[in-house]
């Protein structure tokens, strides 16, 4: 289908119909539900390591009035383990008239526990290996191994002028520390489960649930329309499944399971921490023919990412990834993923190569990033759908002046208030764009009057649900006040459009444009049978064409009816459509929608977004604080959908990883592997007098996803590359680099870094 | 509704008479769900909660008549404005039932134990104003205000985010000045005009702070939205047209986990 | 916090008749006692609170027989906020304005703010996981073999290495104030400790009324300089307050000890001098004569020479 010129996307006085409820105080999230109806549930945790549970005693806690049941791993086992795998985990149930008499009973309730060998420091499990304790999480070791390999990187070595290494520090742990807590209502009826959840995915919430209660997806029926926040770590199920066996030990009354502050931050997913030992081999020039890289992570993440992988020319790469998964909160999805630590590990390494070989962070990169036409350098080296990281690159370099800012590391950069100025630049494909999304599906609803109703089912978190209505008034060609929502991340009346939000974005893309068409060809084929079609000879629904809410014939626009007239008396219309992956296997119809570096219509591509940043700093070196002079971001967004919305992601995306850099890190207590930062004093999110907007330039480039049926894509959370920045521009403002430790560029660190502390 | 001016009838006869009920669905009081059984339905008693006018007593102060609408006004009356004064006075006059007393301390205990079942003048029955409008709720000592507006009064538009004042979702005005109300207790919460989000638009027509909020569309995923706007509401009372700079000291009590800073502080500068 | 009692009381002597029950503390503000109620952070929490708030004549500001007296109850945002406090005791009203959040400034009181209870990390860990020494008897401190970064330089106080919450306590301090209280009339170096889980020293059954601070020389400059790793919410990890009132200094540190910090040595390096970047980071250097590295708080050292310089320059 021929690209058109576009009326719905990118138009910038569209809006998301949810944010009308929310300015109103009437948008409902999970504890809103059943307000004065519930009994509330909490959950205490373990404050050992490592132990297997003895015996369990609430005899106390059962005393008090007002407690009404107590859950262990006896009773469910799916949703309390026996085994405890770090200090903070959830093992004890408890259901309450009120949550604070459920808090109370947390230190009412006695554990005997059997303590085993914990293992809390990830260099330890690192250099002892198979010797050190086994942490319980991985059956036979602590380690989880990720190599990968790519042409020879001796030859590398033996081409160079000079082979150097580095090693890095620990990039920060990020829990998300959402400010609405982690939490789910449940009620029976019957043998039928309902649940109010506040996560992302709600209809992979939906099935978990079911196979947390062993029985069918009939039975349950889920609800999560609003979230607070949290993305890449809101996927969380087992909030749901605690909710519900809840209520089922109080004959089926609604249960509003909450945890804490504290709880949310010690037993929800953080993002893992990072370290690498880069070693680069590389020309007198800059150009780089090897990186032999150690990889290590605090959990997940270890392998290589796209970040490095599809971002640098590099012909020979050894990549040796080594997760170690012990004894303290778990790791895993969390906004961007892996980006922006292996942002900030590639970034960091890059610049020690520029100061190494005194050339400009830029120009270094410059000479080994990927050429626009050159396709991935790994099987099954595809082309990427979109040109984006160059264009980002160049964008961000010109909007914020970076090389006449630029300076060597510590040099020429005292500012008239004594402080150090200092600026990084990094850029990289993101990993986010689109995936495989052939399990996506979705309804359009075609009403009697001609308006339209589409079923999302994901959460409403970023302004998703308002992207989808945006392809459907497009392909559909309607105004687009005549699309609704409608309800939405409903289990019983949607379908899994899937996750919310940027990650699947291309995916949710191909399943409404295919709703839509299907819709459309309807549509049109009732309307042909109908004045003024019916009376053109040799008609077809390849004739019409619509936009407006009017069906127009496309010989002749003035033979024309509304969308109205032509639903008339039609009882209704379902259009329906499931996702396809542009990239790899997947449903017939992915691929690229037109074509691109002279491929053909229908190969498969690298549907992986670009993005940029420029972050300049000033380092006080009286204390150590770093304030963020400049901040540009530039993003791939391939054709804008929702042109507010993507300012959104973009803003808050790149904000968040200056919390990142320069706030959030969990505080350990070493000798109990106790995470103690348990409130907002010392989990630190910033405030607004920690962001000054106006420092802020948001750069959307727009292109064309050739991969997306419409030329959209997603742009991830978005991943950007602001922590990156401020790593490099911290070095390029002192000359040294900030040893984070698993946490944030705190002025603390950088005293330290400056030789103060 | 009258308010009762010197009734004779107790507080509780009172409200018997006028066949309202006290008290709503409190956290911590004793509602019962009777859950369902197979083929049957989920089912409570709750006590609902009523819009009254305030019901009034009227104490009078032995030395210069001036009145006061609770014992703890009178006390607290008697102590700044008669000091040494109290021991000579010999009567004090129940305003129920006109019975005559000694001291304070014995009208205070004949008022807990004649006319009414819990502490001295029911203290867990507790008249809110929220958004102009008179409730009257029955309260538990630890409920906060935040509990009582979300599950008592059904306004679930303020959220509880952290619950221990250090992120700002639960943020109201109380006589224009903005608090957590996490941190209000709601038996602390009388004689307070409380405005929450609710109140701000007029039935469904936005206030121009919340259509500017629209417009640049400074919401993501709204947990944080009632909060900022509260405290939004309150500047610009003060300020109608605030800086970046006044704008961010303004909401520096509150966090957005989304990070959309950019948005929020942009929808308030200026004014509106 | 479900087995709380709420007792209104409309004079002090009934307050303090209701505290002398026992198990009881007054609620002002309520913005520490909330949150720390709903944490059940020790087993030490009252079982009663006494609300002061219906006893009037405690909210007030006003010069009188050659003292600023402010009531008890006076909010914190009311301190920052009046012209009096920042034109002649300005170090006051930049603290004052200092705490926490507009809304806590909003609700929280003076008398709230320098008796509240401790900040450090595991003191205030819920469910009391971390039952340490300030809250019981028998107890250790955590932070001397873990986390000790944002912990005293100059040392213990009564085994406790916690430090000193409160912006308005050092600026009290340099402005030596006096605390008057139902029982006496403090000094205000004096009424600051740790022996208890609050940061000061009174009696169980003891309510500070009204702070008292002698109205300084004319000509005299004053200024409060906090360092925290946000410019919100965050309580002082270093803060120096100072006061030059014509050849006397008078410097006092907040967050580097469990109790305001007076800096004698910083004092003797300024006083009577002409205000100047030398001597101002020499007073700076002074300061931290002695100070103490638990391991992980070295980098205070340097933050606290800079809050004493930069206040120091801010009253030339």
């Amino acid at each position: 289908m021929a690209l058109p010129q576009f009326k719905i996307l990118g138009n910038p006085d569209t809006y998301d119909e949810k944010t009308y409820p929310i300015l109103l105080g009437k948008a409902q999230f999970t504890e809103d539900y059943l307000a004065g109806k519930k009994l509330w549930g909490a959950c205490k945790h373990a404050t050992i390591a490592h132990a297997n549970i003895r015996s369990i005693d609430a005899s106390k806690a059962l005393q008090v009035p007002g407690i009404k049941a107590v859950l262990t791993y006896e009773d469910c086992p799916q949703i309390f383990s026996r085994e405890v795998l770090f200090w903070g985990q959830p093992i004890v149930g408890i259901v309450a008239d009120d949550w604070y008499k459920a808090q109370r009973a947390i230190n009412l309730i006695d554990v005997d526990y059997e303590e085993l060998p914990a293992i809390t420091d990830p260099d330890e499990a690192f250099s002892k290996g198979d010797a050190a304790p086994l942490s319980g999480k991985r059956a036979e070791s602590n380690i989880a191994i990720a190599n990968h390999d790519r042409g020879n990187i001796e030859n590398a070595v033996a081409q160079a002028d000079l082979t150097v290494s580095y090693d890095q520090y620990w990039t920060t742990t990020h829990q998300h520390g959402p400010i609405e807590q982690y939490q789910a209502t449940a009620y029976w009826l019957n043998d039928h489960c309902y649940v109010y959840q506040s996560s992302q995915a709600c209809h992979g919430n939906q099935i978990a649930v079911v196979n947390y209660l062993e029985t069918t997806a009939n039975k349950v029926h889920c609800i999560s329309r609003h979230a607070g926040t949290g993305h890449g770590a809101r996927l969380s199920n087992w909030e749901s499944g605690v909710a519900a066996y809840m209520s089922k030990a109080v004959n089926g009354a609604p249960v509003h399971f909450k945890c804490s502050k504290k709880h949310s931050m010690l037993f929800r997913i953080r993002q893992h921490d990072h370290r690498s030992k880069y070693t680069w081999s590389v020309k007198n020039d800059g150009t780089i023919l090897g990186a032999d890289v150690e990889y290590y992570t605090n959990g997940t993440g270890a392998g290589i990412n796209t970040v490095f992988q599809h971002t640098w020319n590099i012909p020979n790469v050894r990549w040796r990834g080594k997760g170690a998964y012990i004894n303290v909160p778990d790791r895993g999805a969390w906004r961007c993923v892996s980006d922006p630590p292996n942002g900030v590990q590639v970034s960091t390494a890059l610049d020690k190569l520029a100061a190494e070989l005194d050339m400009n962070p830029y120009e270094l990169r410059k000479k080994n990033i990927m050429p626009v036409d050159m396709p991935a350098l790994d099987p099954p080296n595809y082309y990427f759908a979109a040109k984006e990281v160059n264009e980002c690159f160049e964008t961000v370099a010109q909007e914020s002046g970076y090389l006449s800012k630029w300076h060597k590391p510590g040099e020429n950069n005292v500012m008239d208030d004594g402080r150090l100025h200092g600026i990084g630049i990094h850029c990289h494909h993101d990993s986010h764009g689109s995936v495989a999304a052939a399990s996506n599906a979705a309804l359009v609803l075609m009403k009697a009057d001609g308006t339209c109703v589409i079923s999302v089912g994901c959460t409403g978190i970023h302004n998703t649900t308002a992207q989808s209505k945006h392809f459907v008034a497009e392909v559909m060609g309607l105004k687009f006040e005549h699309v609704s929502v409608g309800d939405w991340a409903n289990t019983d009346v949607t379908l899994d459009t899937g996750r919310h939000g940027g990650s699947t974005f291309t995916g949710a893309q191909s399943t409404f444009v295919t709703a839509s068409l299907d819709a459309r060809a309807k549509v049109f084929a009732i309307a042909l049978t109908k004045a003024p079609f019916k009376d053109i000879a040799g008609i077809t629904v390849d004739d019409l064409d619509a936009e407006d809410s009017e069906i127009f014939y496309t010989k002749d626009p003035s033979q024309r009816m509304s969308y109205r007239t032509a639903m008339s008396g039609a009882p209704g219309i379902a259009g329906y459509g499931i996702g396809w992956a542009a990239a790899g296997g997947g449903h017939a119809g992915g691929g690229l929608q037109r074509s691109i570096h002279g491929l053909p219509v229908g190969t498969k591509v690298n549907t992986t977004s670009g993005c940029a940043s420029v972050v300049e700093v000033a380092v006080d070196p009286e204390t150590g604080e770093v304030e963020v002079l400049g901040h540009w971001n530039a993003v791939g967004t391939g054709r804008v959908v929702f042109r507010k919305g993507v300012l959104n992601q973009i803003g808050s995306g790149s904000e968040l990883q200056i919390c990142q850099a320069l706030y959030y890190g969990d505080v350990y207590d070493p000798l109990t592997g106790a995470v103690i930062s348990s409130q907002y004093t010392e989990a630190q999110l910033p405030t607004t007098l920690d962001c000054k907007p106006s420092r802020h330039t948001l750069l959307p480039v727009e292109g064309d996803d050739h991969a997306g049926p419409l030329g959209a894509h997603g742009i991830g959370e978005p991943c950007v590359g602001s922590y990156a920045c401020i790593m490099t521009a911290i070095f390029n403002a002192t000359g040294k680099w900030v040893d984070t430790d698993h946490g944030a560029a705190n002025p603390d660190r950088v005293l330290k870094a400056l030789g103060k502390a | 509704m009258p308010e009762i001016e010197n009734s004779r009838v107790s507080r509780r006869q009172f409200l018997k008479n006028a066949g309202i009920i006290v008290g709503g669905t409190a956290v911590g009081s004793s509602f019962i769900l009777s859950a369902c059984k197979d083929g049957g339905e989920v089912t409570k008693e709750v006590t609902k909660t009523v819009q009254v006018t305030t019901v009034k007593a009227t104490f009078v102060c032995p030395i210069c008549s001036q009145e006061f609408e609770s014992i703890t006004a009178l006390s607290s009356h008697l102590e700044s404005a008669h000091p040494g004064e109290v021991e000579t006075i010999t009567k004090f006059v129940c305003p129920f039932d006109n019975a005559e007393f000694g001291s304070l301390s014995e009208l205070k205990t004949h008022i807990e134990t004649a006319h009414l079942t819990a502490a001295p003048l029911d203290p867990s029955a507790v008249t809110l104003n929220i958004n102009g409008v008179n409730y009257l709720v029955k309260a538990d000592a630890h409920e906060t205000l935040a509990y009582t507006l979300k599950e008592q009064l059904g306004l679930t538009g303020t959220k509880i985010g952290c619950d221990m004042g250090q992120c700002g979702a639960c943020t109201v005005l109380a006589d224009g000045i903005a608090i957590y109300s996490c941190l209000k207790l709601t038996r602390e919460s009388e004689g307070i005009q409380i405005e929450t989000v609710e109140g701000l638009a007029d039935g469904h027509k936005l206030s121009p702070l919340q259509r500017k909020f629209q417009e640049i569309e400074a919401v993501q995923c709204g947990y944080c939205t009632p909060g900022f706007l509260m405290a939004a509401k309150g500047l610009l009372r003060e300020n109608s047209n605030p800086s970046e700079d006044e704008v961010r000291l303004a909401l520096s009590g509150h966090i957005c986990s989304c990070q959309n800073f950019k948005k929020t502080i942009a929808a308030v500068v200026g004014g509106v | 916090m479900d087995n709380i009692t709420h007792v209104n009381v409309g004079s002090l002597s009934e307050a303090t008749a209701e505290l002398a029950k026992g198990k009881a503390e007054v609620i002002a503000g309520g913005t520490d006692m909330i949150s720390t109620l709903k944490g059940f952070i020790s087993d030490n929490l009252p079982e009663r609170l006494v609300n002061i708030k219906k006893i009037s004549g405690l909210d007030y500001i006003r010069e009188d027989g050659g003292f600023l007296k402010i009531g008890a109850l006076t909010t914190l945002t009311t301190i920052a906020n009046s012209s009096l406090v920042k034109d002649k005791y300005t170090v006051l009203a930049q603290a004052a304005l200092a705490v926490a959040s507009p809304e806590l400034r909003n609700m929280g009181t003076i008398g709230g703010n320098i008796c509240q209870r401790n900040r450090c990390i595991y003191f205030r860990n819920e469910h009391n996981d971390f039952n340490c020494l300030r809250k019981n008897p028998s107890g250790l401190c955590y932070a001397l073999t873990g986390v000790n970064r944002y912990h005293s330089i100059f040392g213990a106080m009564d085994g406790c290495v916690a430090a000193c919450p409160s912006d308005t306590a050092p600026a009290l301090v340099a402005l030596k104030a006096k605390i008057v209280t139902t029982a006496k009339t403090w000094e205000s170096a004096e009424f600051f400790g740790a022996k208890n889980e609050h940061i000061c020293n009174l009696a169980e059954d003891e309510i500070v009324t009204e702070i008292q601070i002698p109205t300084p020389a004319s000509g005299t400059k004053s200024a409060y300089k906090k360092f925290a790793f946000r410019k919100s919410f965050d309580f002082p990890l270093v803060s120096a307050a100072v006061v030059i009132s014509g050849s006397d200094a008078s410097i006092v540190l907040g967050g580097v000890y469990p109790a305001p910090r007076v800096a004698t040595g910083a004092q003797d390096a300024i006083k009577g001098q002409t205000i100047n970047e030398p001597n101002a980071t020499a007073a700076g250097d002074a300061a931290v004569k002695g100070a103490v590295d638990l391991g992980q708080n070295k980098w205070k050292f340097q933050v606290t020479k800079t809050m004493v310089k930069r206040a120091i320059l801010a009253c030339a």
